[in-house]
């Protein structure tokens, strides 16, 4: 019989050279059995064939998989399966854009990302000056880019400064370089003057 | 029935990637330019009226400096300032160059870049600003090895930027005149009760600022000598520097006011040894631990 079939199979699969063929269909025909099955799986044959061929939806697998029957696994397989069990990401294009966003906007965030600041209030009383700026270690020393701001006769500026120690005086009319009598230590500035320190810290 | 095309997707995931890429690469930081000199560094040189051979040595030196690893910036500040004050190329880069060899020495340079930032600023003249410079290279020299030993009798440096500007503190306080003496007797306190670089720098340079407020240098050592004694941290030091500062703005005198703290520092011991441990003591202590590590 194992050997009738693969008569069958090979009739039905074709490619073969025309005289083996007609041998094989001979051999068929003259055993009514060999016959009727092959009469039957030909008939099967040309059902499926005008039926078309489908494509099967994408979560097939899933869906059939989803239907037999659960056998749980016990807890220890199931947490090696979950540690160490491999995975297979399926990916579409909003995803792929949704984290290629995320990763540009960590990048961002992480390189743009500065050290906190605390706000350093200094004043100066000085009622007759017409100008005061301070100059210090955090603008390096630069005499014209934070002026100060006057109000009855104090001179005041708000300077965001991160954690450390800076040295600063005051320059009042552009020409005067004034220690803070108020600040909380000094230091010698090297050339016979003591600089203002103020300390940072968060 | 449609089903996205594979091709397709990978297509366009490999575009997105692509585009993402030239955004990041052509980000480069505001100012940088691919000559090292920032735009302002060059555009001051072309500004000058320096000869063309001088702005080429200047923007030379400028270069060279950036190099050896002196933020831009500062080689900006200096360029731009010295051609400001007509300080001239030769002075320019005279100063530059002081900076580049201290730098070659491994030596941290942030203090003496703002010396000669503020002596431009200030417009001192530039032989001041030059021998204030080495002046201080020298005591930044003298400095390193203080530093540089207690990190290897395993004090804690978190980094290298703690490191420089302990050196920096310690070149400071001989600049003050601190003995050196005192600087390493606070070392071996550190070392002795396993603090960190961190309350080593700010033990160091409490001295100095007490200095600075009129106390004597042998009263500032002692001071800081009995707080490391008593297991201050950083914070406790900052008290400590602000009542003694307190005092002598309410009029006392610098002597008086060093007393005064020596005196308060001697009762906090008594009571410890009388009243066993002390609530005050042992936050203290507590805090000496924190501050060692490095908070």
């Amino acid at each position: 019989m194992k050997n009738d079939l693969t008569i069958i199979h090979r009739l039905l699969d074709g490619n073969l050279p025309d005289g083996e063929r007609e041998r094989l269909l001979r051999q068929v025909q003259a055993d009514p059995v060999l016959s009727r099955e092959y009469q039957a799986m030909n008939e099967a044959l040309g059902t499926l064939g005008r039926a078309g061929r489908k494509e099967p939806p994408a979560d097939f697998t899933r869906s059939v998989m989803a239907r037999l029957p659960r056998k749980r696994a016990p807890f220890f397989a199931r947490a090696k399966e979950f540690l160490f069990g491999s995975r297979v990401l399926r990916w579409n294009l909003a995803s792929a854009a949704a984290v290629l966003l995320f990763a540009i906007v960590a990048a961002v965030m992480v390189t743009s990302r500065r050290p906190d600041t605390v706000i350093v209030r200094l004043d100066l009383q000085a009622p007759n000056a017409r100008q005061v700026a301070v100059a210090g270690d955090f603008n390096k020393w630069s005499t014209g880019t934070h002026v100060m701001t006057r109000k009855n006769g104090t001179w005041t500026i708000e300077l965001p400064l991160q954690p450390g120690v800076y040295a600063y005086m005051f320059i009042v009319d552009s020409e005067q370089w004034i220690t803070d009598p108020r600040a909380e230590a000094y230091r010698d500035d090297g050339f016979g003057n003591r600089n203002a320190v103020v300390r940072v810290k968060i | 029935m449609r089903y996205p095309d594979p091709n397709h997707r990978s297509k366009a995931i490999i575009i997105i990637t692509l585009f993402a890429a030239v955004l990041f690469g052509s980000a480069g930081p505001a100012g940088a330019v691919d000559d090292d000199l920032t735009k302002g560094t060059r555009s001051a040189i072309e500004r000058s009226a320096l000869p063309p051979a001088e702005k080429d040595l200047l923007a030379a030196h400028a270069r060279q400096a950036v190099r050896s690893g002196i933020p831009a910036a500062d080689v900006e500040a200096v360029v731009a300032r010295g051609l400001e004050r007509n300080v001239g190329s030769a002075g320019i880069t005279g100063l530059l160059d002081l900076a580049v060899q201290a730098k070659n020495e491994s030596m941290p340079v942030k203090a003496l870049m703002s010396r000669i930032e503020q002596g431009l600023a200030k417009q001192v003249p530039q032989e001041r600003i030059a021998a204030a410079v080495k002046r201080l290279v020298g005591h930044l020299a003298a400095a390193r090895p203080v530093v540089d030993d207690l990190v290897s009798k395993g004090v804690s440096a978190r980094n290298v930027a703690v490191k420089d500007t302990a050196v920096e503190t310690v070149a400071r306080a001989y600049e003050r005149s601190i003995p050196a003496d005192a600087v390493s007797d606070t070392a071996g306190r550190i070392i002795e009760r396993k603090g960190s670089l961190v309350l080593f720098d700010r033990a160091v340079g409490a001295i100095t600022d007490l200095v600075e407020f009129g106390v004597p240098a042998d009263s500032a050592a002692g001071l800081v000598k009995q707080g490391l004694a008593r297991g201050y941290s950083e914070k406790d030091f900052d008290r400590m520097q602000q009542q003694i500062t307190d005092s002598i703005r309410r009029g006392k005198s610098p002597e008086d006011a060093a007393k005064a703290q020596h005196d308060d520092l001697g009762r906090d011991r008594r009571d410890d040894r009388r009243g066993g441990a002390r609530d005050g003591g042992s936050e203290r202590r507590g805090d000496s631990v924190r501050g060692g590590r490095g908070k």
